[in-house]
């Protein structure tokens, strides 16, 4: 066996332009499939995360009546108890806020929209949402300032208001009646949720409960708890501690649902189940395609060798030997091929993971989606491990079923062979 | 002697790297064939639902409405739709291209319920005309009825789930006139409707024209008129012609768009056709990559041969055409055979559709859940180019080389 791995590599270096032909068409290969792994995984974990830091955060507690009927956003069905909802998520050493969802008609007094409207506790949101981040003019609320309210940017546009004016907000209240007062604008938010920018209404609780006649106070109306976890190092890790909090919370909550990212963000994660089917058909045709390149590179490398072959049969190498000689010779190009290619896919992947991809001029064509802002890839070893494995494989198989061939032949043919 | 003729021959003396070359061709358009297929069935059913349920293929209006339209502002309506539409019918050059001319209302309102509350939108037609457009009297579910009396409504199949409302619950509509007035109308849910587009199913609710005017105080008026055309891809001609016409008819001053400069489907159209159209370039390349592989060899192989032809006294240009005729007939008959499969494959399944329902969800994109595919004989026909195209470019450099050589070297070359 040594002697042959010392021939096989010595054949290998002997051919070096062919080699590095083959190496580089698996190099381009292997990295291309890795990269676009990588895109696709950032790619979900920049909707999540959005979803999670802009409207879903972590983990919601709301009554089982109010997901119900959770498309007409009752007030009738809020927790009863929102400061014990608190107090538990504080118990497990979470950042929670309440919030209460009603739908109200925002007016610049010419022009009315209806919208969904969200009120939160000033301070203790920006612990769960990093909407006070993403405030572009003016300020985020404060509970020192009543009667202000927080527009997305777009929708601001639209209504022709920035920091400052006055905007009249009706809603129905808990009581059925409607009621109406002014706002004066206290700042813009602009994210890459298009669902916030265009729509997004933020009011202060206490104001809101106001508005709506419902009971205020530390324990007034709120019609969920929302609730931040620490981010995790990947969508499925984040996945699953979603679910092992929520888990928790409930034991906690029996009368409550308590819903992880993993269902709130259902809608999306099963686009996600799809497009990845669609993903790995595009992955596979990466693949497929570079095999062909990786297959049809050592077919010639070995054809052209046909002679060389029934050299070495006519001085008395078994067929046998011959065809362990060229496996070797395909797994040592495999093997260098395929280094490479991880080692260019992962050269390629750092710049997409420490740089990022700006996708802001592609956002439109994702429609309602999240998807905004920078893209930045994701590390997955069993990628990485695939992509090699793969290489590996194919450049020894594609070596020796050529050579099979050659080493039956008769060294008289082999020999005449052109 | 022939050049085709020795290519042929030439293609037959390897039979299986002949074959291998033709079927990764082969793959590679077909794939490519089957993908537009798709993209143009996706393309089809967004620009069909936009047109006939948003904007119409030429959409007129006052220059105030478009401007605030987003809030459908009753105050900025078209004060004499019905005069619009007689000028438009009227326009000269549109002849049949003209299929139908309809006003429109739409207005947004919060329904209220015992559930709660949701943000809907409303859409006043033609009950009539909008049977040919909106063609919501076939989405009505089983023991529901059209809008056939005044005073009633019809109403998506999810916003009324969302709401707990059924067939025959009163709807109570609450507005702003155009006079800036508070309307108010109750109607009576005649039918519940479902079209299979999620977007559309769970925020609209339709009612009669007449009715809408009444809520609204708008007497001849509507917020919008649509026209639609036989082919949507005259829309903007058309949007010129009627523009040009309505000034001369003394109805300047209004807002003429056609279909593509309305929202962003039209831009996700042609953000989505250009990705797709650098895609299948690539896609043929790779695909024909290994022709470039083939020649190559190929012409190492012929040395000896090559020599002689030219010892005979083959000229450059003819030893060129030779190997470039070998490649591309690889390129061609794999092409064919692509444009065959893809092609079958688009009718295959343009048959039966293909559910995208989980794909779109949630993605706000107004489109059918079942997506056909679509043949169009122009896209077929340049597919079938691109595969020749891409094999002539990849066979160029390895022929090249076999016309430069010199003679003497390639005869007693090994």
């Amino acid at each position: 066996m040594g002697t042959l791995w010392k021939i096989a590599l010595r054949n290998t270096i002997r051919h070096g332009r062919r080699t590095l032909i083959t190496a580089v068409v698996m190099m381009v290969g292997i990295g291309v499939f890795i990269f676009f792994n990588s895109m696709i995984a950032g790619l979900d974990r920049m909707a999540v995360d959005n979803m999670t830091d802009y409207t879903l955060s972590s983990l919601k507690i709301r009554t089982p009546a109010y997901v119900d009927d959770i498309e007409a956003a009752p007030l009738d069905k809020g927790l009863p108890h929102p400061q014990a909802v608190l107090a538990a998520a504080a118990a497990q050493g979470f950042a929670a806020t309440p919030r209460l969802r009603f739908v109200a008609t925002l007016s610049n007094y010419t022009d009315a929209i209806p919208v969904l409207a969200d009120a939160v506790d000033p301070v203790a949101d920006t612990k769960v949402f990093k909407l006070s981040a993403a405030v572009r003019a003016g300020s985020w609320l404060e509970a020192a300032r009543p009667h202000t309210v927080v527009v997305g940017a777009e929708l601001a546009h639209e209504l022709g208001v920035g920091p400052g004016d006055t905007l009249l907000i009706s809603a129905q209240t808990v009581n059925d009646t409607t009621n109406a007062d002014e706002y004066t604008v206290a700042g813009l938010v602009s994210v890459p949720t298009p669902e916030v920018n265009q729509g997004g209404l933020f009011i202060s609780l206490e104001d809101a409960r106001e508005l709506l006649g419902a009971a205020t106070g530390p324990d007034g109306l709120a019609t969920e708890v929302d609730v931040a976890l620490p981010r995790a190092s990947s969508l499925d890790a984040a996945l699953a501690r979603g679910d092992a909090a929520a888990a928790r919370l409930h034991t906690a909550l029996p009368d409550l649902r308590v819903d992880p990212i993993r269902q709130l963000a259902s809608g999306y994660l099963a686009v996600r189940n799809s497009k990845s089917r669609s993903a790995f058909l595009i992955v596979v045709i990466v693949l497929l395609i570079s095999a062909v390149g990786i297959v049809n590179t050592i077919l010639m490398s070995v054809y052209s060798r046909v002679r060389e072959i029934g050299v070495l049969r006519a001085y008395g190498m078994t067929p046998r030997a011959i065809l362990r000689l060229f496996t070797l010779e395909g797994l040592a190009l495999g093997i260098v091929g395929s280094l490479l290619g991880v080692a260019f896919g992962a050269l390629v992947n750092f710049f997409m993971v420490t740089h990022g991809m700006d996708m802001s001029a592609y956002a439109k064509g994702f429609g309602n989606l999240p998807v905004g802002g920078k893209l930045y890839g994701e590390w997955d070893v069993g990628i990485m491990v695939t992509g090699f494995v793969f290489g590996v494989v194919l450049s020894v198989l594609a070596a020796r079923i050529p050579a099979r061939r050659a080493a039956r032949l008769e060294p008289t043919s082999a020999l005449r062979f052109q | 002697m022939n050049v085709w003729k020795m290519a042929i021959r030439n293609l037959g003396r390897n039979r299986r790297r002949t074959f291998l070359a033709i079927l990764s061709v082969f793959i590679a358009i077909t794939l490519v064939t089957f993908m537009d297929g798709l993209i143009s069935g996706v393309v089809d059913s967004m620009a069909r639902n936009f047109t006939k349920n948003e904007s119409g293929h030429v959409n007129v209006t006052t220059a105030d409405y478009r401007k605030r339209e987003r809030f459908m502002p009753a105050s900025a309506a078209l004060k004499d739709a019905d005069a619009v539409v007689a000028a438009i019918r009227s326009t000269p050059g549109l002849g049949p291209e003209l299929v139908q001319v309809t006003p429109r209302i739409k207005m947004g309102v919060v329904l209220s319920s015992e559930v709660g509350n949701k943000a809907a939108l409303a859409i006043a037609g033609d009950p009539d005309v909008e049977k040919s457009m909106l063609m919501l009297d076939r989405a009505i579910l089983p023991g529901g009825a059209y809008l056939d009396t005044p005073g009633t409504a019809i109403v998506g199949k999810k916003l009324a789930t969302d709401l707990g409302l059924h067939q025959g619950d009163t709807l109570k509509v609450i507005t702003e006139k155009a006079d800036y007035g508070l309307g108010f109308k109750k109607l009576k849910i005649s039918g519940i409707f479902s079209t299979g587009v999620d977007t559309f199913d769970g925020s609209t609710f339709m009612m009669r024209l007449d009715d809408a005017r009444d809520l609204l105080g708008l007497d001849r008026g509507a917020s919008q008129v649509l026209v639609m055309l036989k082919s949507y891809q005259q829309a903007d001609r058309a949007a010129a012609l009627i523009s040009a016409h309505l000034a001369a008819s003394g109805l300047g001053g209004l807002s003429v768009q056609s279909w593509t400069a309305l929202g962003d489907i039209a831009s996700l159209i042609s953000l989505t056709s250009n990705v797709y159209f650098w895609g299948e370039i690539i896609v043929a390349f790779l695909g024909a990559f290994i022709i470039a592989n083939i020649v190559m060899m190929v012409v190492l192989e012929r040395k000896r041969e090559i020599g002689i032809l030219m010892s005979m006294g083959m000229e450059r240009p003819r030893i060129l055409w030779l190997f470039l005729v070998e490649g591309v007939l690889m390129g061609i008959i794999g092409s064919a055979a692509g444009v065959i499969g893809g092609t079958t494959l688009n009718l295959l399944l343009g048959a039966k559709g293909l559910n995208m329902t989980r794909t779109i969800s949630g993605s706000g994109i107004p489109l059918d859940n079942i997506i056909h595919p679509v043949v169009h004989p122009g896209a077929v026909a340049w597919f079938f180019a691109l595969g020749i195209l891409v094999s002539v470019i990849v066979s160029f450099l390895p022929s090249r080389t076999a016309s430069r050589m010199d003679p003497i070297d390639a005869i007693r070359s090994v």
